[in-house]
C-alpha cells in the first residue's frame, strides 16, 4: 500500500496546505492504484478525464495563496446517481435517464471546496439492491461489497480514492461501509440537499459520505450540508466542521448509550454479536452509561418500508413502465419496480402513519440517551451469487437480511453511522450508531470513541 | 370494457399472464409484511408526510 493512499483526508490536507504534497502527485497515486486493482474490483464506471487538470489548478491556487480548505486538491469518488457537470450519470442502468450534465447540489458544494473528482462509482441499478454487480469486495473478491453504493465502498476500502459519496434509502451507505470496513454516515434527513441525485424514494433517500475515518466523514458532511432550494426537505443551516471537532475528541466518558435489544440483536451471526458486544463493553469501560430497552412496534417496520419504497420507486419509474423500458432493467430491479403496483394507497398511508408512531417511540427513548448502538449488518459479506443466507439455521433472502438493521433509521430519518468494530475470517464487521434528529455531533462522538479503541483510521484491503 | 376485477386492470401492468403471475408470486413475501402492518391499530395518528399549500413567490 502506498503511503499516500493510506492516509486520511485530515492528514493529506495538512500536507497539501503546506505544499509538502501536490494534489497532482496525490491524484496520480490513486490513479496508479486504480490501474493496478480496478480491473478486478470493477468499482468505477467512469474515470474523470478532467481530474488531472483540476488537480493542477488546485496546486496553482494553493501556490498562489488561495487555499480553500481541507478538501482542496483531495480526490473524491462520486456515486453514479449524483449528476456531475464533467462526467455522465447513469444511475447504474443501461436505460437512458435525463442527465442534466450539471452538478448535483452536494457535488457543487464539494467542487466549491476544491475537491478533485476522480470518477463515478458503480451502484446497484437505480439504487434498488444490496450487491452492486459486478463490483466485488476488496477483502475477498469472491464476495459482494454490498449496495447500493457498493462501488464507493469497494473503491474506498481498496485505497482508490480519499473518500466517496453514497446515497442511502434503506441502508445503501451503511451496508457497503459495514461489508467493506469503512465509515459510512447517513446524516439526518434534510441535512444534505439531494437535488441532482436520481431519486429512488423521495421521503427515504439520504445523501452522505463513505470515508476512512470518522473525522473525514464529519468533514464531508459539514461541507455538503445546508439549505438546497431545489430540495424541499433541506432547510437547515449548514453544519460547521469546527463545531463538530470537539465532539470528535470528547471520548465516551459520560456518554449515554441506548441498546435496543429487540429487532437489532435478533438473527445476527455469532461473530457479529461478539464484535458488537465487545464494542459496547469498550464504551462502558471508557465511561459511557449503558441503558437497555425494547420497542415492540419495530416488528411492523419491514412492511412499512416495503410499502413506501416500492410505491415511490414505481411512481418514479411510471413513464418507463408505460413505455416498456423496464424490460431493459436487470431482472431483480425490474421485478421490484413492477411489484410496486401491488401496493395500495391505503397501505402506503398506513406506512406513513407508522412512521409517525415509530418516530415518537424513538423520541421517547432518545430523551434518556445520546445515541443508540447495535450491529449495522447481521452478517459479514456474503458470496457473489448467493440468494439466501442462513443465520441460526433459518434461511432468509439476502434482500431481507441486508437492510433489516439499517432501514429503521431511514423510516425515522435519524442520523446513523457505520463504523468498523472488528472482523471475522478477515471480513469487516460494522457497528451502527444512531442519534437524535440533527444531532450528528453525538453520533460522531460515539463513533470516534469506537474508532480510537479499534486503533483506527481503518485498514484498507 | 376491461374486466374491473382482472389483475391487469387493477395493477395497470401491461404484462402477459405468466409474467403477471411471476410478479404476484414474488410480491407474496412482501404482502405478508404489509398485511402485518395493517393489523397495527394506529388510532388517530396522522401520516408522517404533511401537505403544505404552495404560496405565491414573495409572500
Amino acid at each position: 500500500m502506498s503511503d499516500l493512499t493510506d492516509r486520511t483526508i485530515t492528514e493529506l490536507a495538512e500536507a497539501i496546505r503546506t505544499e509538502r504534497l501536490s494534489p497532482v502527485t496525490l491524484l496520480d497515486a490513486y490513479r496508479d492504484r486504480i490501474a493496478a486493482r480496478d480491473g478486478t474490483l470493477k468499482s468505477f464506471v467512469h474515470l474523470n478525464d478532467g481530474a488531472r487538470a483540476a488537480a493542477e489548478t488546485a496546486a496553482e491556487e494553493i501556490a498562489d495563496g488561495a487555499y480553500r480548505g481541507p478538501l482542496h486538491g483531495i480526490p473524491i469518488a462520486i456515486k453514479d446517481n449524483y449528476a456531475t457537470a464533467d462526467m455522465p450519470t447513469t444511475a447504474g442502468s443501461a436505460v437512458a435517464i435525463d442527465d442534466p450534465m450539471t452538478d448535483a447540489h452536494a457535488v457543487a458544494k464539494l467542487r466549491a471546496a476544491g475537491a478533485v473528482f476522480i470518477g463515478k462509482t458503480r451502484m446497484h441499478e437505480f439504487a434498488w439492491g444490496m450487491e452492486t454487480p459486478p463490483t466485488v469486495n476488496p477483502f475477498d473478491t469472491d464476495r459482494v461489497p454490498g449496495g447500493s453504493s457498493g462501488g464507493s465502498g469497494a473503491a474506498l476500502a481498496a485505497g482508490l480514492c480519499a473518500a466517496a459519496l453514497g446515497s442511502d434509502t434503506g441502508g445503501s451507505i451503511r451496508i457497503p461501509a459495514s461489508l467493506c470496513g469503512t465509515v459510512g454516515l447517513k446524516p439526518t434527513f434534510g441535512r444534505i440537499g439531494r437535488s441532482g441525485i436520481v431519486p429512488h424514494s423521495w421521503s427515504l433517500d439520504h445523501a452522505g459520505p463513505l470515508a476512512t475515518s470518522v473525522a473525514d466523514a464529519a468533514l464531508l458532511t459539514a461541507i455538503m450540508s445546508g439549505p438546497d432550494a431545489a430540495d424541499p426537505a433541506a432547510t437547515h443551516a449548514p453544519l460547521a466542521y469546527d463545531a463538530l471537532r470537539p465532539a470528535l475528541d470528547a471520548g465516551a466518558k459520560g456518554l449515554k448509550v441506548g441498546i435496543c435489544r429487540n429487532h437489532f440483536f435478533e438473527g445476527i451471526t455469532p461473530p457479529v454479536a461478539a464484535a458488537v458486544e465487545a464494542a459496547i463493553d469498550g464504551l462502558a469501560a471508557d465511561g459511557a452509561t449503558i441503558t437497555e430497552f425494547e420497542i415492540p412496534e419495530l416488528a411492523y417496520g419491514l412492511g412499512a418500508i416495503f410499502a413506501i419504497e416500492l410505491a415511490s420507486s414505481t411512481a418514479y419509474h411510471d413513464r418507463r413502465l408505460a413505455r416498456g423500458d423496464v424490460a431493459s432493467f436487470s431482472e431483480d430491479v425490474r421485478l421490484l419496480v413492477e411489484m410496486g403496483r401491488f401496493v395500495t394507497g391505503a397501505d402506503y398511508l398506513q406506512a406513513e402513519r407508522y412512521r409517525t408512531l415509530i418516530g415518537h417511540r424513538w423520541a421517547e427513548k432518545l430523551a434518556d440517551c445520546d445515541v443508540v448502538i447495535g450491529p449495522t449488518m447481521p452478517l459479514t459479506a456474503w458470496r457473489v451469487g448467493e440468494r439466501t443466507v442462513e443465520i441460526g439455521g433459518a434461511p432468509e433472502s439476502v434482500l431481507a437480511v441486508a437492510w433489516r438493521l439499517t432501514y429503521p433509521w431511514n423510516l425515522t430519518g435519524l442520523p446513523a453511522i457505520s463504523v468498523p468494530c472488528g472482523a471475522a475470517e478477515g471480513l469487516p464487521i460494522g457497528l451502527q450508531i444512531a442519534g437524535k434528529a440533527f444531532d450528528e455531533a453525538a453520533v460522531l462522538r460515539a463513533a470516534a470513541a469506537v474508532e480510537r479503541r479499534q486503533g483506527g483510521p481503518f485498514r484498507k484491503a | 370494457m376491461p374486466d374491473p376485477l382482472a389483475p391487469r386492470t387493477i395493477t395497470s401492468l401491461d404484462l402477459d399472464e405468466p409474467r403477471l403471475a411471476e410478479v404476484a408470486a414474488a410480491f407474496a413475501e412482501i404482502r405478508t409484511e404489509i398485511e402485518k402492518l395493517r393489523t397495527l391499530d394506529l388510532g388517530e395518528i396522522h401520516p408522517a408526510i404533511v401537505f403544505h399549500p404552495v404560496e405565491p413567490a414573495g409572500e
